[in-house]
């Protein structure tokens, strides 16, 4: 069975918030939230990074395990979804997550958060695959029309991969051997307890 | 309240006993829909059930491969 | 045609620029590995425990790339909170399921008098109860974050645990207001009869009167069980309060290390105090004869009264009398 996984080439990456912009419009994110981030490290120094991040996917995903109401999903392909009927916006996902993927609209008295809202890899939600219903809580389901997710679809540098986790491991390793380097799959350790071996 | 002002205290007083007790079955009807309506509501939509939400909906498709293809440039 | 000048000028000056680097660039690719120093994932996380860059979305939270403290966190809520909670609570109501077998309900031993006696005033009880009923409501809310979707959910469905989760954690966060205020004026009704003295000493030696029956130590307006309710209240409360309010407001000076810290003191604090809070309810109702009226109609009965605080008793009567002579005197002159 395929497993849907996000890989960042960070060697590639130039920070062009494309896939950034690319994720706000593909899915209509509130202002706000951002389901997808560019972070640089060691910015302007020697050896600087940058990493395209947002939800990963994890293998025994930390959010699904501290969520009091139990809202997540993992599905069959590791896509890790959740039901915002059900969240009451009590932010111990986004304590949880060692990616800072859970986002909230701020709603409601003092700082109080609205349903959570995050990646959900361009798979919807627990709702009729392409209702509007679905649409309007979480999103495009690309998954579901046999596409990929729209950040990965559209990387100018094809930096952010995403897809099958075998294959995107393969194209990457091929990738580190002919360049002759590789910062590693950034995450991937933390995320899926396994890193790319070249 | 437009006619407690023309009749007598009596009236009125009652006229606003009335009031208040329309004022609490309002509260408490008002209070009982606030409680169903999240039940309600999520009986009503057309939601998928647990397993169907936790199906599989990645399928290796042409665009899917193309995808693959270009990344190996 | 100025205009086109000058662009020509630019352009030239751009081709030189881009001559200048072209040449130059070949000797600088052969000394420069692209990798050399490159921000490595593993590298910057065994030095520090997140990976924060610069990010140009106004969400500057967000610049933070990873942080496995999450899942340290998760670890902690998931077992060592769960347990002390489980246990704490569990533990205590064995206890006092046991007490109450062995001991019994401990009654007045010289039987009700027909004389009662002021012990709260009614400014006192309404902060007693206010403080009180905020503290189960967010102790059952709270619980319901922690045990609910292993006792609740299964019972009575997704839909209908979530609901009643919604309710249960605004209940949470606005009676989180009424409870700090309870505890401020708990504070100042109560802190001057709940320094601890030599006396208390005493009181935990003779094991408080609770173990054998007929023998009371002397207690004044609280006895030393009854202060270190009332000091775990303040000083857990406040903590309480304060990490609350961490989580309530949260980034309002904090980050997410100092959230997950606050959570997690929050929650192993809160299953601590309630089982405390457990006994102190246990006591103050079926375990002891007479303790309800204390806080029901503020009058106790006097040999309830002479038993478990003979020395407020005395000072009480004291006072009455030293009162009595004073009105005396008054009218005589
Ligand atoms: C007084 C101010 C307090 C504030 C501002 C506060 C706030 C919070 C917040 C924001 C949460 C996170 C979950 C949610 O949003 O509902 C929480 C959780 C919790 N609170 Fe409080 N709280 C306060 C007092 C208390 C008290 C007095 C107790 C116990 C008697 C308590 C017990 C708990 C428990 C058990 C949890 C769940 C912990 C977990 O399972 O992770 N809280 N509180
Ligand atoms: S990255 Fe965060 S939100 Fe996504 S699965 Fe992992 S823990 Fe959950
Ligand atoms: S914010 Fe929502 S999804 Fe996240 S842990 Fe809380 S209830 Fe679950």
């Amino acid at each position: 069975m395929a497993r849907m996984k996000f890989l960042c080439d960070a060697d590639r990456c130039i920070e062009c918030n494309a896939c950034v912009t690319a994720c706000k419009s593909e899915h209509d994110v509130p202002w706000g939230i951002n389901r997808r981030r560019v972070v640089t490290i060691n910015d302007g120094k020697p050896g600087e990074r940058s990493v395209s991040m947002a939800c990963m996917h994890c293998t025994d995903a930390p959010c699904q395990a501290v969520c009091p109401v139990d809202c997540f999903l993992t599905t069959a392909d590791g896509v890790v979804l959740h039901n915002k009927d059900l969240c009451i916006g009590c932010g111990y996902c986004f304590y949880a997550c060692p990616f800072g993927a859970p986002q909230y609209p701020k709603t409601g008295n003092f700082g109080s958060r609205g349903k959570m809202d995050k990646c959900t890899y361009c798979a919807g939600g627990p709702e009729a695959d392409n209702s509007p219903e679905e649409y309007a809580k979480y999103g495009a389901n690309r998954l579901a029309q046999g596409k990929l997710p729209i950040c990965a679809e559209m990387c100018s540098t094809k930096a952010l991969l995403a897809g099958d986790s075998e294959m995107i491991a393969t194209i990457y390793k091929e990738r580190v051997l002919k360049r002759g380097y590789g910062s590693g799959a950034w995450g991937w350790k933390v995320a899926y307890r396994e890193t790319i071996a070249v | 309240m437009s006619k407690s002002i023309t009749t007598s205290a009596h009236d009125a007083s009652e006229a606003k006993d009335v009031s208040r007790r329309r004022f609490f079955k309002v509260l408490g009807g008002a209070s009982t829909v606030a409680l169903a309506a999240p039940v309600m509501s999520d009986n009503a939509h057309a939601g998928e059930s647990k397993d169907e939400a936790r199906k599989s909906r990645y399928r290796e498709t042409d665009h899917v491969k193309k995808f693959y293809s270009t990344n190996r440039y | 045609m100025i205009d086109r000048n000058s662009n020509w000028r630019h352009l030239a000056l751009a081709l030189l620029g881009l001559a200048l680097v072209v040449i130059t660039q070949p000797t600088e690719a052969q000394t420069v590995t692209p990798t050399a120093s490159a921000a490595k994932e593993e590298q910057l996380l065994s030095t520090m425990k997140q990976i924060d860059g610069r990010i140009s979305i106004p969400d500057q939270k967000a610049s933070v790339l990873m942080q496995p403290a999450g899942q340290e966190w998760r670890n902690v809520h998931n077992t060592t909170m769960f347990w002390v909670g489980t246990v704490s609570i569990l533990g205590m109501m064995l206890a006092l399921t046991l007490f109450y077998t062995i001991r019994g309900r401990i009654m007045i031993d010289s039987g009700p008098s027909d004389k009662t006696i002021l012990r709260f005033n009614g400014f006192e009880r309404f902060v007693h109860w206010l403080t009180a009923s905020c503290f189960i409501v967010l102790a059952l809310s709270g619980l319901n974050v922690s045990f609910g979707k292993y006792l609740l959910l299964p019972v009575i469905g997704a839909e209908a645990f979530s609901a009643m989760s919604q309710l249960a954690k605004y209940a949470h966060n606005f009676l989180a207001f009424p409870f700090i205020i309870g505890l401020v004026f708990m504070f100042l009704v109560w802190v001057k009869d709940n320094i601890p003295n030599g006396g208390d000493l005493d009181w935990l030696k003779a094991g408080g009167g609770f173990l054998g029956k007929g023998h009371h130590p002397p207690a004044k307006k609280f006895n030393a069980g009854q202060k270190v309710i009332f000091w775990v209240v303040i000083g857990g409360g406040t903590v309480l309060s304060l990490t609350g309010l961490m989580l309530l407001f949260p980034f309002s000076g904090t980050v997410i290390a100092d959230m997950q810290l606050g959570q997690t003191i929050h929650g192993i604090l809160s299953g601590l105090i309630i089982a405390i809070m457990m006994a102190h309810i246990y006591i103050g109702s079926v375990g002891m004869e007479g303790a309800i009226d204390a806080m029901n109609t503020g009058e106790v009965d006097l040999n309830w009264a002479r038993e478990h605080h003979s020395l407020w008793v005395e000072e009480v009567e004291a006072q009455e009398h030293e009162a009595h002579h004073k009105a005396k005197s008054v009218a005589a002159e």
